[in-house]
């Protein structure tokens, strides 16, 4: 071949490699990417699954409306006051007409609702807990795994309940009890 | 050199050059198409992450005609009251399968959000509406199986007994 051919054939050779490498790296950049936002995604999934909210005791009240429960959280996640809004607590109980009721309770700190849940306490092993405790007036800290929260919760006047009674709580990150 | 002999020389460059320039197009075009594949299935992956939904609960009773669920966004991006009503519940059991659309008649379901804490009508992560199914019917005794199934064909089931 002469040196013309040679030179252009080196010359094509040469650009579409050098396209080839610009156009790999660029490839592989792109992949990294789509593969850390998979990661990212399993993480997130991940965090949501994972523990539950296990109750240690539940009694009721004189009133035959009010309960007391204390609940564990076991390996849920700190989970910060001011998301306690949303916690769901649904009650389902029957009444001294024998239906079965189930009611979705609000949160209600200050306790003025008609029917609602409070905060207690939260302690740990039995004695006040110290890390992320929270604030006597309930602004700050967090419910952390291995602490225990007591809380209070109330249905409607109109209501009773008779006898057995159940409660289901779900963290705001949909962990819930067992 | 003779000028035939150059010019048969010139040819195979070009031709070579030619199919070099159609292979790399081929090449590039096949990674394209598998990147754009995969940005799709991470797409899809991230709709399928950002809306999702629990049943936390479901009650009903015997010759009752509404079933109560309370479902809760599990996902990570909140919907709007028209995605909202793009959901559909199903309800299997007693012989038959009921298919509810959002209404207000019979053989239909509404919903109210629960805890909207900052009350922009949305239905955000974290917050849990209360579903009330209507049905045509009473419901008889037995095992019943819910869906609740998202505007994105995300569902969640859950097993009722009354």
């Amino acid at each position: 071949m002469s040196s013309l051919g040679g030179l252009i054939v080196f010359a094509a050779l040469t650009a579409a490699g050098l396209a080839l490498m610009g156009y790999m790296v660029m490839a592989m950049a792109t992949h990294n990417q789509l593969f850390v936002e998979r990661i990212e995604l399993m993480e997130e999934i991940g965090e949501r699954c994972r523990g539950y909210l296990e109750i240690e005791s539940m009694a009721k009240l004189q009133d035959n409306r009010t309960i007391e429960a204390v609940i564990k959280n076991v390996g849920a996640g700190s989970i910060s006051i001011k998301d306690f809004d949303e916690i769901d607590l649904i009650m389902i109980y029957r009444n001294s007409g024998g239906s079965v009721r189930a009611e979705w309770l609000p949160y209600d700190p200050s306790g003025d609702l008609e029917k609602g849940w409070r905060v207690l306490n939260v302690t740990y092993h039995g004695v006040d807990e110290l890390k992320n405790p929270m604030a006597a007036d309930l602004s700050s800290g967090f419910w952390d795994d291995g602490e225990s929260l007591a809380i209070r919760a109330w249905i409607g006047e109109d209501q009773d309940i008779a006898d057995e009674f159940m409660l289901i709580m779900v963290a705001p990150n949909g962990v819930r009890t067992r | 050199m003779p000028m035939g002999s150059l010019m048969t020389e010139f040819t195979l460059a070009i031709a070579a050059t030619v199919i070099a320039a159609t292979l790399a197009g081929v090449y590039f075009t096949s990674l394209n198409q598998v990147a754009d594949l995969q940005k799709l299935q991470v797409l899809g992956l991230k709709e399928q992450l950002y809306y999702r939904c629990d049943i936390i609960y479901a009650h009903s009773s015997s010759g009752s005609t509404i079933i109560k669920i309370w479902v809760k966004n599990t996902g990570f991006k909140g919907l709007s009251r028209d995605l909202i009503k793009k959901s559909e519940v199903i309800i299997l059991g007693g012989d038959r399968v009921r298919y509810l659309l959002y209404g207000g008649s019979s053989n239909s379901w509404s919903y109210k959000l629960l805890n909207d804490s900052d009350e922009d009508g949305k239905w955000d992560p974290s917050e849990t509406i209360e579903v009330e199914a209507r049905l045509s019917e009473p419901l008889a005794s037995g095992d019943y199986y819910l869906k609740f199934v998202l505007f994105n064909g995300a569902e969640s089931e859950y097993g009722l007994s009354v």
